[in-house]
Order: C-alpha cells, then structure tokens, then sequence
C-alpha cells in the first residue's frame, strides 16, 4: 500500500520527469544505454512466455509514474505484472473484457475532444508546454482480449478500438505500448499490429515469429531473436525497433517488486501534489495555447 | 592517386611498409610520394589560378590595374603555395594521425623527463617518471581506464590492417579509410572511420568476422551514419555487455529523504478455489459414452470465416 503523505509540508521537487523525455530502457550491447522517446510514438513487443515482455513494460510504466505529467491506463489480463502499479494508475481493467471496452471508448472519446480542442486552437498536436496530460496505454497480454474471452463480434470491437486508438492517438498525446506472445493474424488483426511504430522482439522459438514481431524481412539480414539464448542470464534481452530504424539489441532494465514499491510509494507523494488540477484548468482553457 | 598508368595503390604502399622481416622499412614508398606530387601540382595550379583570378577580379574597382593583377599575382601563390604543401603532405598528415597517442604520449613524456631533469639528477628523474607511469595501474579503476585507452589505440592500427586486406582481395585501387577515433565502450570499442571513395559499407559487411579476428574481439557491427554514407561506426565487443541484470535508474533519482516504504501487510484475499479438486468437474455433455453408446466424432464442420486471400504483406504465412 502506498503511503499518503496529506500533510506533507514540503512537496518533493526533485527531478520531475515527463513523458515528454526520452525514457530509459536498458543497455545496448556495447553497454551503453538506450534512451528512447516515446511520445508520439507506440510500441508493441512479443516473444515467448518469460522473454521478459512484462519486464519492459513495467519499465515503462516506472518512467510514466515519475512523469507527473502522465496519466496511466492500465490493462493487465494477468493482474500480477502491471498490478503492483494499480494505485497510480487511472484506471486498471483485469481479466475483464467489457471493462476493457468501455475504456478504450473513453479514451476514444477523450481523444476526439482533445483533436476537437487542438482545431479551436489551430494546432495540430499537443506539445510540452500544453499541460494537458499525457495518456499512457500498456496493455499485457493483448490476446487474452482479442481472440480468448468473449464473443468474436467482443474481440473485434476490442481490437478495432484498440486499433483507433494507435492509429489516431499519436497527436494528442495517447501513447500505447502493448505486448502479446506471438501477434499473429489470428490474435490481431495484421492492421492493428503494422501500424505500431516501434517494435521489440524478445527471444522466439522461431525467425518466423521474431519477423511476425519486427516485420517481414529482417531474420534474412541477421536481426533474429530466435538465436537470443533461453537462458536465465538473457532473459530481458531482445531487438527493439525505434528511432533510427535498425534493430539493436538491448537488455532491458528489470525493476524487482520492492523496487516498484518504492517508485510506486514516491510517484503517489508527488502526482498528489502535482498533476490532477493543474490539468483540469489546463485543460478548460484552449485559448491561452 | 593512383590511375591505371600508375597502378600503385596505396594499398601496395602499406603493405611493403608492413614487410618488415625482409629488412625493408619504407615509411612512405616511392609511388605514393609521386602519386602525392601530382595532386599537389594539380592543387598548386587550381588554386592558384581560381584564388589569384578572383583577387583580381575583386581587386579591380578599387586599385589601379597594374596593382589589381599584382596583387592577384600574389594572393593566387599564397593560395596555392598553401594547398600544394598541405597535399604533398597529406601522407605525412595522415600518418601523423595515424599513430597520434602514440606520438602524444611519448612527447608529453620526453617533455615531463626534461622539465624533471632541470630539478634532479638524470636516474632520478627517469625513476620519477617511472613511479608517475607505473603508478595509476596499481589502482583498480585507474588501471581498467587506462588498459581500455590502450586497446583504443591498439584497435585503430588492428582496423586499418582490416581494411589494407579488404581492398586487397577486391583488386581495386581503393584508397585506405581515414580511421577517425576510438573510444572505450563497456563492451569494447567503438571507433569512428571515414571511408574513401573505392570502399562502402556493403563491401564489408560480410566480413566482420575477420575484422573481429584482426582486431582480437568477441564480435565486431558497424553502421554508417545517416548523413554520410562515408562515415562508418564501428563496434567491437570483447565482453558480454548484456550479461547482468540492468538496474533501472529511476530508484536512484528518488530524494534520499524520501522514506522506504514498510512491507505492506498482505490484503485480506477472499480467493477459493486454489487448487484442482476444488473446481467441480463440468457435467460432460456426452455421458453417452458411459452408457454404453458407441462414441462417434463429430463429423468436420466447415470453416466458420472463409481464409484470407492471399495477398502480398498480409501473413498468409502465420497461418502455416
Ligand atoms: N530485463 C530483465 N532482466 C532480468 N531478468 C528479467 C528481465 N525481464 C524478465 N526477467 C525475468 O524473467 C521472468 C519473466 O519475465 P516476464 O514476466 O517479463 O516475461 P513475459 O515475457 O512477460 O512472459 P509472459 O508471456 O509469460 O507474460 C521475470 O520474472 C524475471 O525473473
Ligand atoms: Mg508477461
């Protein structure tokens, strides 16, 4: 349980990170780190069971809780990786799939109104300085949605939602990072995953499925992660497509639980103090853009 | 530059340089320094001409004519007196580059032993310096600094060996890459070379495996920048860099005032049904087979949605 610190008399400022920065994802394999930037961006990630998918994403999540200018959105079909981050998030769904629907409509609808804002002002996407917040989509286990519960005429309205969302969120600051095992044609829709920006293949049982993750063409030139060893000591490690366009090969940072605990503890001191007005006001005044 | 009159490439060059067992060293043979005359000719004279007239030119308006092409005159040998040295020397130029930290280092400590020698005695000073040498490598990170400085300088030389044989099997003139710098990686190095006209990124993508070999690493990758397809990063790796769990940094950036939190008790959980037995089995829809009717399967049904159609970027393939 995190801590409450109402009458916390000095309100932490120490580094304030925001969405708006690159965020840290792990080590290069010349040791080096890699920072990416996931605003306007999304990202989806696949591999097998254990490769470490969940690990990245709770990376990302840690950056996201810091970032006092971000909102969390939360869909875990497993409940146990993204749930240690359920006191900071906005809204977590769980192995729920009308849940599951009827955020993705509100986040739909926030972003219409939000396009809707950005045209009275003239502009074309929100920046830094709008101090509107930024959303963060992470959905684990995206399958368990798109092609396991529920009816199909369910699953597809999960996926075409879904799919809007990555397709037009991009602009009005809606960043969705998803992870699946194997995004195959039967788990989503080849239109949902393609239009993922930034990939990252953790190990695979096949070239075929790594290519499934990174894009056809890529195994024939070497970037596998089929060849990324099953051992303990690699798991976390995989190729990631982001800025640049070439894979690289990372091993992405791992936070253990009491580690997310305290992150978890610090985020709900300072997004207290920090984030919910502010944006409200923000938000109801387009004109001072 | 070598031309098909004069087939000498430089490449040639390096390599008589390297044959030290038969007791030739050249340190820049004959055809390169013919080769490096004619550009500085034709530098001489372009420059001359191109710089001299436009002096002239410029000069015109504001002086009398006689001074106007005097000056030129001037300016245009100035110019090329300048391009030519710098062209004839270019070998030089390069070779000085080439072997710069060594150079550097070996100056700073001829220089540190004659400023100590005005103060002491010669075998002092040359203990002194000894001492001042020796000593960083008895400290641990000191020590590791200095040992991946002096792979850097090692890699450089061990790269344009590479680079001499690459365009060697290719029988072409191509010209031997300028290797920039190098600069320690936790894995290794990373070293930033300018490549010449005659060579380009895919002429060496096959063959990093030997350039690992020449450079005595695990692995060795190179990119080229986006800008310029000329410009080449190269990455050797000598140590598994992705061995250890990476440790996000986000828990360092917390206050240190900042309390860790308590172990929270765990949550009263209502939760059943933790185990096998404890979920009743479903009432089998064919309990026929107990009593007694023989069991037949279900005849095939046809597909619910017809296959996709094959079209090129659609993963017909998954379905495989
Ligand atoms: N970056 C990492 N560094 C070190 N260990 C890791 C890393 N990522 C994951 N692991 C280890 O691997 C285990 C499984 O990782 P994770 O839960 O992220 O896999 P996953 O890909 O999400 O699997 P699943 O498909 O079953 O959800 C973790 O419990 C952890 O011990
Ligand atoms: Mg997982």
């Amino acid at each position: 349980m995190p801590a409450f610190h109402p009458a916390d008399p000095v309100v932490p400022v120490g580094p304030v990170l925001s969405m708006f920065d690159p965020v840290f994802l792990g080590v290069d394999e010349f040791g080096l780190p890699v920072y990416e930037s996931l605003i306007y961006r999304n990202l989806l990630a696949g591999g097998e069971p254990g490769a470490g998918k969940s690990g990245l994403l709770n990376t990302i999540c840690a950056h996201a809780a810091l970032a006092t200018d971000t909102r969390l959105c939360l869909l875990d079909a497993k409940t146990v990786e993204l749930g240690l981050w359920q006191d900071i998030a906005d809204v977590f769904v769980g192995p729920d799939l009308p849940h599951a629907t009827a955020t993705l409509r509100r986040l739909q609808q926030v972003m219409d109104n939000r396009y809707a804002w950005l045209r009275a002002g003239k502009r074309r996407k929100i920046t830094r300085t709008d101090r509107l917040s930024v959303i963060v989509v992470v959905v684990d286990e995206i399958a368990y949605y798109s092609a396991t519960v529920g009816t199909r005429a369910d699953q597809e309205e999960f996926s075409a939602l879904l799919r809007d969302l990555v397709a037009r969120g991009r602009a009005c600051g809606l960043i969705v990072v998803a992870a699946t095992q194997r995004p195959s044609v039967d788990i989503i829709p080849t239109s949902l995953r393609d239009i993922f920006g930034y990939r990252m293949a953790f190990r695979c049982t096949t070239y075929i499925s790594s290519d499934i993750v990174l894009g056809h063409g890529w195994a024939a030139q070497g970037y596998t992660a089929h060849t990324i060893a099953a051992t303990d000591s690699s798991r976390g490690i995989g190729w990631l497509i982001a800025e640049g366009g070439t894979p690289r090969k990372l091993r992405v940072a791992y936070l253990t639980d009491d580690q997310i605990a305290y992150l978890v503890d610090y985020a709900t001191r300072i997004r207290h103090h920090l984030s919910v007005p502010d944006l409200r006001i923000a938000a109801a005044a387009p004109a001072a853009a | 530059m070598p031309t098909r009159s004069m087939p000498r490439s430089t490449y040639q060059g390096s390599r008589t340089h390297r044959r030290f067992g038969r007791g030739r060293i050249t340190v820049i043979d004959q055809g390169l320094a013919y080769a490096s005359l004619r550009r500085a000719k034709i530098g001489f004279w372009i420059a001359f001409l191109l710089i001299g007239a436009s002096t002239v030119v410029g000069a015109l308006p504001v002086t009398t004519t006689g001074a106007a092409w005097l000056i030129g005159l001037l300016t245009g040998l100035a110019a090329g007196s300048t391009v030519f040295v710098l062209a004839f020397c270019w070998p030089a130029l390069r070779l000085t580059w080439h072997w710069a930290a060594e150079l550097t280092a070996t100056s700073f400590l001829l220089w540190a032993y004659s400023v100590l020698t005005t103060v002491m005695a010669a075998p002092t000073a040359l203990v002194v310096l000894l001492l001042a040498t020796g000593g960083p490598f008895t400290f641990g990170p000191a020590r590791r600094r200095l040992l991946a400085l002096g792979w850097c300088v090692i890699t450089r030389h061990r790269l344009r060996v590479c680079f001499a044989e690459v365009i060697h099997d290719r029988h072409t003139d191509g010209r031997l890459p300028l290797i920039l710098w190098a600069r320690p990686t936790p894995a290794g190095e990373r070293i930033w070379v300018w490549l010449r006209a005659g060579l380009a990124l895919p002429d060496l993508a096959e063959r990093f495996e030997e350039v690992a070999v020449a450079c005595w690493a695990t692995e060795a990758h190179a990119v080229r920048s986006e800008k310029w397809a000329a410009l080449l990063r190269v990455d050797l790796t000598r140590r598994n860099a992705l061995a250890a769990v990476v440790d996000s940094p986000l828990t360092d950036t917390i206050p240190a005032d900042h309390p860790r939190p308590r172990p929270a008790p765990p949550r009263p959980a209502f939760v059943t049904g933790l185990d096998l037995p404890d979920i009743p089995e479903p009432q089998a829809p064919d309990l026929h087979r107990r009593t007694g009717t023989p069991f037949r399967p279900a005849p095939p049904r046809p597909p619910a949605t017809p296959p996709p159609p094959a079209t090129p970027g659609d993963d017909t393939a998954d379905w495989i």
